[in-house]
């Protein structure tokens, strides 16, 4: 059959590994944009719903820059609570904080201490008091009046991201977005996830969003 | 075919080649990215924005509503606001321009005004204002947006819109509407709706509407 010396062998198998890996490579972004590209889960919203999920979440912005503790606990998803995430990628897990509607509304009161996840860059738990946690983590930035709202699920946005989806599979999320200052990387976002409930529309995610290492 | 008693040995040499091509496409393209235009005017403060998109808010559920007293009270008294569906028309004179007076009779008036002449064909648009507006600028139901952007680069954000609006209001600050997703019947696949503030004496007044679509509507 073929008479290969050594270092023909040798080159043939480098072409045929390299080529694996092209092809590998090759799939692997293949299934990556499909799966970018792929169809959100759900449908898209109407008009209607569009309406009330903004002007529930104006709401909820006006509530966390008020300290309005109260109004917040009432609009938290009774059976499972509201989780936060520091970063959007933390949602999906599955020991992260979820405070329900008692814990809710002594946010501002409480000086309990909590673990809400971890810096990224050092690993080290957040480690604080409701209060300073919406100081640093949630109201780090003025929501009340962002560059960008964003509502829809579009493809490769951040609130269509798997890991929201994998977390919220029913949820709707509506991004607050805070621009930078020019030469900074101080963008923010804010996202509230909320889930029908019994026919109300109820929150059940604050995720936040920064820069990150 | 491959003939493998003279050819070379493999060499890593085309693939560093390779990667330095790359990476100077890639360079390429992210200096195309950033050298964008600097914002002349200083960044609005949150409160400005908030502000903003208040007013917005209203005056896009009174455009719904055909209200045009409330939409009316928001116009600037000495400039008027400038209506268009035409981001090339927008700087020119050729752009409608409504006073506050004629602003309040917009959704009743029959006269029939020339509205420039749209991307998607050229021609001349020859309407009268609720005709205008039911087909030109609220399209779309605005008051269930998919995107608010305020003051900064939008969704639409091809740099010439932006330099129409700056080269029309240069002290202009806009709110941008879009809703995405094919619309009903013969509407495009995207719509976009501006409004332009400026500020006089504390307030802020509407000089300015522009809307847009993508693929651009004909007529």
């Amino acid at each position: 059959m073929l008479n290969l010396k050594p270092h023909q062998l040798a080159h043939l198998s480098r072409i045929f590994f390299s080529t694996a890996a092209a092809l590998w490579l090759a799939f692997g972004r293949m299934l990556e944009g499909a799966e970018l590209a792929g169809e959100s889960t759900q449908p898209p919203l109407d008009a209607a719903t569009k309406r009330e999920l903004l002007e529930i979440t104006t709401q909820l912005v006006s509530d966390w820059k008020a300290g309005n503790a109260w109004r917040i606990a009432a609009r938290v998803h009774p059976r499972k609570g509201v989780r936060f995430s520091a970063y959007f990628e933390d949602c999906i897990n599955p020991k992260s904080i979820v405070f329900d509607c008692a814990k809710m509304r002594a946010f501002w009161t409480t000086r309990r201490v909590y673990t809400w996840g971890y810096y990224d860059g050092s690993g080290d738990r957040i480690r604080t008091t409701p209060s300073r946690y919406c100081r640093e983590w949630i109201f780090d930035h003025d929501f009340s009046g962002p560059d960008r709202i964003v509502m829809e699920r579009e493809t490769g946005s951040s609130i269509d991201s798997r890991h929201l989806r994998t977390a919220y599979p029913r949820g709707r999320a509506v991004e607050y977005f805070v621009d930078p200052t020019e030469g900074h990387m101080d963008w923010a976002a804010l996202a509230f996830v909320l889930e029908r409930y019994r026919g109300r529309w109820c929150l059940v995610g604050v995720l936040h969003r920064t820069w990150q290492i | 075919m491959l003939n493998l008693k003279t050819s070379k040995p493999f060499r890593f040499g085309h693939i560093l080649l390779g990667a330095a091509l790359n990476a100077l496409v890639w360079a390429g393209g992210l200096a195309v990215a950033y050298a964008e235009e600097e914002p002349k005017l200083p960044l609005l403060q949150p409160a400005a924005k908030r502000q903003l998109l208040a007013i917005t808010t209203r005056l896009v559920a009174a455009g719904k509503a055909k209200d045009a007293v409330r939409f009316a009270a928001a116009v600037h008294p000495g400039k008027g606001v400038r209506i268009s569906a035409s981001y090339e028309d927008f700087a020119k004179l050729e752009a409608t321009i409504f006073t506050p007076a004629l602003m309040r009779n917009f959704w009743k008036s029959v006269e029939e005004y020339h509205w420039g002449n749209p991307a998607g064909s050229g021609d001349p648009i020859t309407l009268t204002p609720a005709e205008f507006a039911r087909r030109f600028i609220f399209d779309r139901d605005f008051t269930a947006p998919d995107r608010i952007e305020v003051d900064r680069v939008w969704e639409w954000s091809e740099h010439f819109v932006i330099n129409r609006i700056r080269a029309a209001f240069p002290n202009g600050r806009w709110v941008a509407f879009s809703v995405k997703g094919p619309g009903p019947k013969e509407n495009p696949e995207w719509s976009g709706l501006a409004f332009v503030f400026e500020r006089l004496q504390g307030r802020w007044y509407l000089v300015g509407v522009l809307h847009q679509t993508f693929p651009p509507r004909a007529n």
